[in-house]
Protein backbone atom coordinates (compact mmCIF):
# COMPACT_ATOMS: atom_id res chain seq x y z
CA UNK A 1 0.00 0.00 0.00
CA UNK A 2 3.19 1.97 -0.09
CA UNK A 3 3.95 4.33 -2.95
CA UNK A 4 0.27 5.70 -3.64
CA UNK A 5 -0.63 9.20 -3.70
CA UNK A 6 -3.50 10.90 -1.72
CA UNK A 7 -5.99 9.96 -4.31
CA UNK A 8 -5.10 6.33 -4.58
CA UNK A 9 -4.71 6.05 -0.74
CA UNK A 10 -8.53 8.43 -0.24
CA UNK A 11 -10.05 5.63 -3.26
CA UNK A 12 -8.39 2.76 -1.50
CA UNK A 13 -9.54 3.59 2.17
CA UNK A 14 -12.92 4.08 0.49
CA UNK A 15 -12.96 0.54 -0.73
CA UNK A 16 -12.53 -0.81 2.19
CA UNK A 17 -15.17 1.24 3.91
CA UNK A 18 -17.78 0.03 1.39
CA UNK A 19 -16.21 -3.80 1.82
CA UNK A 20 -16.59 -3.36 5.69
CA UNK A 21 -20.25 -2.11 5.15
CA UNK A 22 -21.38 -4.99 2.96
CA UNK A 23 -19.86 -7.35 4.96
CA UNK A 24 -22.16 -5.58 7.77
CA UNK A 25 -24.69 -6.22 5.85
CA UNK A 26 -24.33 -9.79 4.62
CA UNK A 27 -24.23 -10.76 8.13
CA UNK A 28 -27.32 -8.95 9.36
CA UNK A 29 -28.99 -11.40 6.44
CA UNK A 30 -27.18 -14.44 8.20
CA UNK A 31 -30.08 -15.95 10.61
CA UNK A 32 -27.50 -16.23 13.56
CA UNK A 33 -29.30 -15.53 16.79
CA UNK A 34 -28.19 -16.69 20.16
CA UNK A 35 -30.40 -15.22 21.88
CA UNK A 36 -27.92 -12.53 23.40
CA UNK A 37 -28.19 -9.25 22.39
CA UNK A 38 -25.96 -8.18 19.45
CA UNK A 39 -23.89 -11.20 19.12
CA UNK A 40 -23.04 -11.54 15.69
CA UNK A 41 -19.70 -12.96 13.91
CA UNK A 42 -18.43 -8.95 13.43
CA UNK A 43 -17.66 -9.46 9.87
CA UNK A 44 -16.84 -5.95 9.45
CA UNK A 45 -13.98 -6.52 11.75
CA UNK A 46 -11.65 -8.80 9.04
CA UNK A 47 -11.25 -5.31 7.32
CA UNK A 48 -10.00 -3.73 10.25
CA UNK A 49 -7.75 -6.62 11.46
CA UNK A 50 -6.16 -7.88 8.22
CA UNK A 51 -5.60 -3.99 7.71
CA UNK A 52 -3.88 -3.88 10.69
CA UNK A 53 -1.09 -5.93 9.09
CA UNK A 54 -0.85 -3.62 5.84
CA UNK A 55 -1.53 0.03 6.47
CA UNK A 56 -0.32 2.78 8.83
CA UNK A 57 -3.12 2.41 12.42
CA UNK A 58 -4.47 5.24 11.60
CA UNK A 59 -5.53 4.80 8.45
CA UNK A 60 -7.25 1.79 10.06
CA UNK A 61 -8.62 3.44 12.73
CA UNK A 62 -10.19 6.24 9.96
CA UNK A 63 -11.73 3.42 7.70
CA UNK A 64 -13.05 1.93 11.35
CA UNK A 65 -14.30 5.06 12.61
CA UNK A 66 -15.96 5.95 9.52
CA UNK A 67 -17.73 2.64 8.51
CA UNK A 68 -18.96 2.93 11.81
CA UNK A 69 -20.58 6.64 10.90
CA UNK A 70 -21.62 5.52 7.98
CA UNK A 71 -23.47 2.27 9.58
CA UNK A 72 -25.26 4.55 12.02
CA UNK A 73 -26.87 6.92 10.13
CA UNK A 74 -27.80 4.38 7.11
CA UNK A 75 -29.08 1.59 9.46
CA UNK A 76 -28.62 1.26 13.16
CA UNK A 77 -29.99 4.68 14.28
CA UNK A 78 -28.04 7.12 16.28
CA UNK A 79 -28.59 5.39 19.80
CA UNK A 80 -26.87 3.03 18.44
CA UNK A 81 -23.62 4.95 17.61
CA UNK A 82 -22.30 5.25 21.06
CA UNK A 83 -22.35 1.69 21.55
CA UNK A 84 -20.78 1.11 17.97
CA UNK A 85 -18.24 3.59 18.64
CA UNK A 86 -17.42 2.31 22.18
CA UNK A 87 -16.84 -1.49 20.78
CA UNK A 88 -15.18 -0.33 18.05
CA UNK A 89 -12.82 2.15 19.53
CA UNK A 90 -11.77 -0.34 22.41
CA UNK A 91 -10.94 -3.35 20.21
CA UNK A 92 -9.44 -1.41 17.85
CA UNK A 93 -6.94 -0.16 20.79
CA UNK A 94 -6.30 -3.81 22.25
CA UNK A 95 -5.75 -5.42 18.78
CA UNK A 96 -2.90 -2.64 17.49
CA UNK A 97 -1.54 -3.20 21.25
CA UNK A 98 -1.91 -7.22 21.08
CA UNK A 99 -0.25 -6.81 17.05
CA UNK A 100 2.94 -4.79 18.32
CA UNK A 101 3.41 -7.83 21.09
CA UNK A 102 5.22 -10.64 19.46
CA UNK A 103 3.83 -13.68 19.70
CA UNK A 104 0.06 -13.48 19.28
CA UNK A 105 -1.41 -14.72 16.03
CA UNK A 106 -4.43 -13.51 13.71
CA UNK A 107 -6.27 -15.44 15.48
CA UNK A 108 -5.32 -14.15 19.11
CA UNK A 109 -5.36 -10.53 17.60
CA UNK A 110 -8.92 -11.20 16.62
CA UNK A 111 -10.60 -13.18 20.01
CA UNK A 112 -8.94 -9.46 22.08
CA UNK A 113 -10.46 -7.46 19.66
CA UNK A 114 -14.02 -9.68 19.42
CA UNK A 115 -13.95 -9.71 23.10
CA UNK A 116 -12.90 -5.98 23.81
CA UNK A 117 -15.74 -4.48 21.73
CA UNK A 118 -18.30 -6.52 23.45
CA UNK A 119 -17.14 -5.19 26.75
CA UNK A 120 -17.00 -1.94 25.57
CA UNK A 121 -20.17 -1.94 24.38
CA UNK A 122 -21.33 -3.33 27.95
CA UNK A 123 -19.80 -0.73 29.47
CA UNK A 124 -21.91 1.74 27.51
CA UNK A 125 -25.15 -0.02 28.14
CA UNK A 126 -24.16 -0.36 31.68
CA UNK A 127 -23.88 3.38 31.74
CA UNK A 128 -26.67 4.14 29.63
CA UNK A 129 -29.72 2.22 31.35
CA UNK A 130 -28.01 3.07 35.20
CA UNK A 131 -28.55 -0.51 36.03
CA UNK A 132 -25.59 -3.14 36.84
CA UNK A 133 -27.30 -5.84 35.98
CA UNK A 134 -27.01 -5.63 32.00
CA UNK A 135 -23.58 -7.10 33.34
CA UNK A 136 -25.09 -10.62 33.89
CA UNK A 137 -24.60 -10.50 29.81
CA UNK A 138 -20.77 -10.37 30.58
CA UNK A 139 -19.66 -13.94 30.30
CA UNK A 140 -22.18 -14.57 27.88
CA UNK A 141 -20.62 -11.90 25.56
CA UNK A 142 -17.09 -12.69 26.46
CA UNK A 143 -17.50 -16.26 25.10
CA UNK A 144 -19.31 -15.01 22.11
CA UNK A 145 -16.49 -12.54 21.75
CA UNK A 146 -14.24 -15.71 21.58
CA UNK A 147 -16.38 -17.55 19.07
CA UNK A 148 -17.05 -14.61 16.85
CA UNK A 149 -13.10 -13.48 17.01
CA UNK A 150 -11.57 -16.71 16.21
CA UNK A 151 -13.94 -17.38 13.15
CA UNK A 152 -12.83 -14.13 12.09
CA UNK A 153 -9.32 -13.99 12.79
CA UNK A 154 -8.98 -17.55 11.30
CA UNK A 155 -11.19 -15.91 7.61
CA UNK A 156 -8.04 -13.10 8.64
CA UNK A 157 -5.34 -15.63 7.89
CA UNK A 158 -6.89 -16.95 5.22
CA UNK A 159 -6.85 -13.60 3.51
CA UNK A 160 -4.01 -12.90 4.77
CA UNK A 161 -2.43 -15.66 2.47
CA UNK A 162 -3.57 -14.34 -0.47
CA UNK A 163 -3.29 -10.86 0.31
CA UNK A 164 0.92 -11.23 0.93
CA UNK A 165 1.65 -13.53 -2.02
CA UNK A 166 -0.55 -10.90 -4.32
CA UNK A 167 1.21 -7.97 -2.84
CA UNK A 168 4.64 -10.27 -3.50
CA UNK A 169 4.43 -10.28 -6.96
CA UNK A 170 3.11 -6.63 -7.59
CA UNK A 171 5.34 -4.72 -5.16
CA UNK A 172 8.26 -7.37 -5.77
CA UNK A 173 7.76 -6.93 -1.86
CA UNK B 1 5.86 -10.37 8.53
CA UNK B 2 7.02 -12.07 12.06
CA UNK B 3 7.04 -15.46 12.28
CA UNK B 4 4.22 -15.72 14.49
CA UNK B 5 1.45 -13.96 12.31
CA UNK B 6 1.90 -16.54 9.97
CA UNK B 7 0.91 -19.89 12.13
CA UNK B 8 -2.90 -19.81 12.95
CA UNK B 9 -2.08 -19.95 16.75
CA UNK B 10 -0.08 -19.95 19.15
CA UNK B 11 1.07 -20.52 22.51
CA UNK B 12 0.39 -16.52 23.36
CA UNK B 13 -2.77 -17.15 22.03
CA UNK B 14 -3.45 -19.84 24.32
CA UNK B 15 -2.84 -17.99 26.72
CA UNK B 16 -4.96 -15.01 26.18
CA UNK B 17 -7.95 -17.52 25.44
CA UNK B 18 -7.86 -19.18 28.95
CA UNK B 19 -7.40 -15.88 30.35
CA UNK B 20 -10.63 -14.89 28.76
CA UNK B 21 -12.19 -18.06 29.36
CA UNK B 22 -11.40 -17.69 33.39
CA UNK B 23 -12.38 -14.14 33.60
CA UNK B 24 -15.68 -15.13 32.25
CA UNK B 25 -16.19 -17.90 34.41
CA UNK B 26 -15.54 -15.84 37.16
CA UNK B 27 -17.65 -13.26 36.03
CA UNK B 28 -20.20 -16.12 36.07
CA UNK B 29 -19.32 -17.06 39.12
CA UNK B 30 -19.28 -13.83 40.79
CA UNK B 31 -22.79 -12.65 39.31
CA UNK B 32 -24.13 -16.40 40.79
CA UNK B 33 -25.49 -17.31 37.38
CA UNK B 34 -24.93 -21.11 38.29
CA UNK B 35 -27.33 -22.88 40.39
CA UNK B 36 -29.85 -19.41 40.60
CA UNK B 37 -33.03 -20.18 41.42
CA UNK B 38 -36.67 -19.31 40.02
CA UNK B 39 -37.57 -15.91 40.55
CA UNK B 40 -40.53 -14.85 41.72
CA UNK B 41 -41.02 -11.05 40.86
CA UNK B 42 -40.49 -9.24 37.88
CA UNK B 43 -38.96 -5.84 38.35
CA UNK B 44 -38.85 -3.34 35.43
CA UNK B 45 -37.16 -0.25 35.67
CA UNK B 46 -37.03 2.58 33.17
CA UNK B 47 -33.67 4.71 33.05
CA UNK B 48 -32.54 3.48 36.49
CA UNK B 49 -36.05 4.31 38.05
CA UNK B 50 -38.06 1.03 39.05
CA UNK B 51 -41.36 1.21 36.82
CA UNK B 52 -42.65 -1.50 38.18
CA UNK B 53 -42.74 -4.99 40.05
CA UNK B 54 -45.23 -7.98 38.99
CA UNK B 55 -45.53 -11.47 40.10
CA UNK B 56 -43.74 -14.01 38.07
CA UNK B 57 -46.79 -16.33 38.55
CA UNK B 58 -49.56 -14.13 37.75
CA UNK B 59 -50.00 -13.78 33.73
CA UNK B 60 -50.37 -10.56 32.39
CA UNK B 61 -49.52 -7.80 29.82
CA UNK B 62 -47.48 -4.60 30.88
CA UNK B 63 -47.49 -1.80 28.32
CA UNK B 64 -43.88 0.16 29.21
CA UNK B 65 -44.86 3.50 28.20
CA UNK B 66 -42.38 6.49 28.56
CA UNK B 67 -43.29 9.27 26.74
CA UNK B 68 -43.87 8.45 23.13
CA UNK B 69 -42.05 5.11 23.22
CA UNK B 70 -43.30 1.86 24.41
CA UNK B 71 -42.58 -1.57 25.11
CA UNK B 72 -45.03 -4.43 25.35
CA UNK B 73 -43.88 -6.84 27.96
CA UNK B 74 -45.74 -10.00 28.46
CA UNK B 75 -45.85 -12.59 31.98
CA UNK B 76 -46.78 -15.58 30.56
CA UNK B 77 -46.56 -19.43 32.43
CA UNK B 78 -43.44 -17.79 34.47
CA UNK B 79 -41.76 -16.64 31.16
CA UNK B 80 -41.19 -13.32 30.33
CA UNK B 81 -40.93 -11.78 26.90
CA UNK B 82 -41.26 -8.45 25.15
CA UNK B 83 -43.87 -8.97 22.04
CA UNK B 84 -43.61 -5.53 20.84
CA UNK B 85 -41.47 -2.54 20.69
CA UNK B 86 -41.12 0.89 19.02
CA UNK B 87 -37.21 1.09 19.43
CA UNK B 88 -34.89 0.88 16.69
CA UNK B 89 -33.45 -2.08 17.03
CA UNK B 90 -35.87 -4.73 18.78
CA UNK B 91 -33.27 -6.69 20.71
CA UNK B 92 -35.84 -6.87 22.90
CA UNK B 93 -38.55 -8.46 21.25
CA UNK B 94 -35.92 -10.94 19.70
CA UNK B 95 -34.30 -11.75 23.10
CA UNK B 96 -35.47 -15.40 24.33
CA UNK B 97 -37.46 -15.53 26.70
CA UNK B 98 -36.76 -15.21 30.22
CA UNK B 99 -37.51 -17.57 33.60
CA UNK B 100 -34.56 -17.66 36.75
CA UNK B 101 -33.56 -15.16 38.72
CA UNK B 102 -31.23 -12.21 37.54
CA UNK B 103 -32.07 -12.61 33.87
CA UNK B 104 -32.77 -9.90 32.13
CA UNK B 105 -33.77 -8.41 28.81
CA UNK B 106 -32.65 -4.74 27.80
CA UNK B 107 -34.00 -2.48 25.62
CA UNK B 108 -31.08 0.33 25.16
CA UNK B 109 -32.73 2.48 23.23
CA UNK B 110 -35.49 2.83 25.90
CA UNK B 111 -32.93 2.50 28.69
CA UNK B 112 -35.73 -0.33 30.16
CA UNK B 113 -34.24 -3.51 31.59
CA UNK B 114 -36.94 -6.49 32.41
CA UNK B 115 -35.29 -8.48 35.11
CA UNK B 116 -36.66 -11.65 37.24
CA UNK B 117 -35.44 -11.21 40.96
CA UNK B 118 -35.52 -13.89 43.85
CA UNK B 119 -37.19 -11.83 46.56
CA UNK B 120 -35.45 -12.92 49.65
CA UNK B 121 -34.04 -15.87 49.15
CA UNK B 122 -32.92 -16.59 52.07
CA UNK B 123 -35.95 -15.16 53.85
CA UNK B 124 -38.59 -17.30 52.32
CA UNK B 125 -38.81 -20.47 53.63
CA UNK B 126 -38.59 -24.08 52.03
CA UNK B 127 -42.84 -23.99 52.17
CA UNK B 128 -43.55 -21.11 50.32
CA UNK B 129 -41.05 -21.92 47.52
CA UNK B 130 -43.54 -24.81 47.24
CA UNK B 131 -46.32 -22.36 46.87
CA UNK B 132 -45.41 -20.61 44.39
CA UNK B 133 -43.91 -23.54 42.38
CA UNK B 134 -47.67 -25.04 42.70
CA UNK B 135 -48.27 -21.79 40.09
CA UNK B 136 -51.66 -21.20 41.36
CA UNK B 137 -52.77 -17.05 40.20
CA UNK B 138 -53.12 -15.13 43.01
CA UNK B 139 -52.52 -18.07 45.88
CA UNK B 140 -49.46 -16.53 47.52
CA UNK B 141 -51.54 -13.29 48.98
CA UNK B 142 -54.45 -15.90 50.33
CA UNK B 143 -51.71 -18.05 51.89
CA UNK B 144 -51.25 -14.71 54.47
CA UNK B 145 -47.49 -15.58 54.15
CA UNK B 146 -45.15 -12.70 55.44
CA UNK B 147 -43.11 -10.87 52.85
CA UNK B 148 -43.91 -7.34 50.43
CA UNK B 149 -46.57 -9.19 48.49
CA UNK B 150 -49.27 -6.76 49.22
CA UNK B 151 -47.24 -4.41 47.30
CA UNK B 152 -47.33 -6.62 44.44
CA UNK B 153 -50.91 -6.47 44.16
CA UNK B 154 -50.57 -2.74 44.43
CA UNK B 155 -48.66 -2.32 40.93
CA UNK B 156 -50.47 -5.33 38.69
CA UNK B 157 -54.13 -3.62 39.04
Amino acid sequence: MQGKGIAGKTAYAAMLIALSMLLSYVEALLPISVGLPGVKPGLANLVVLTGLYYMKPGEVLLISVTRILLSAFLFGGLSALIYSLAGGLLSFGVMLLLKQIKGFSVTGVSIAGAVSHNLGQLAVAVAVVENAKVLYYMPGLMIAGVAAGSVTGMLAQTCRRYLTSAAGRKDGE
Amino acid sequence: MNQAGEKLFTRKDAGLLAAVLLVAGAAALFLGLPGRAQGELVRITVDGRLYGEYELARDRNIRVEEGTHYNEVVIRDKKVYVTEADCPDRYCVKHHEITKSMETIVCLPHRMVVEIVNVGATKWSAETDGIWESGSHGKPGDAGKPGGFENIDGYTE
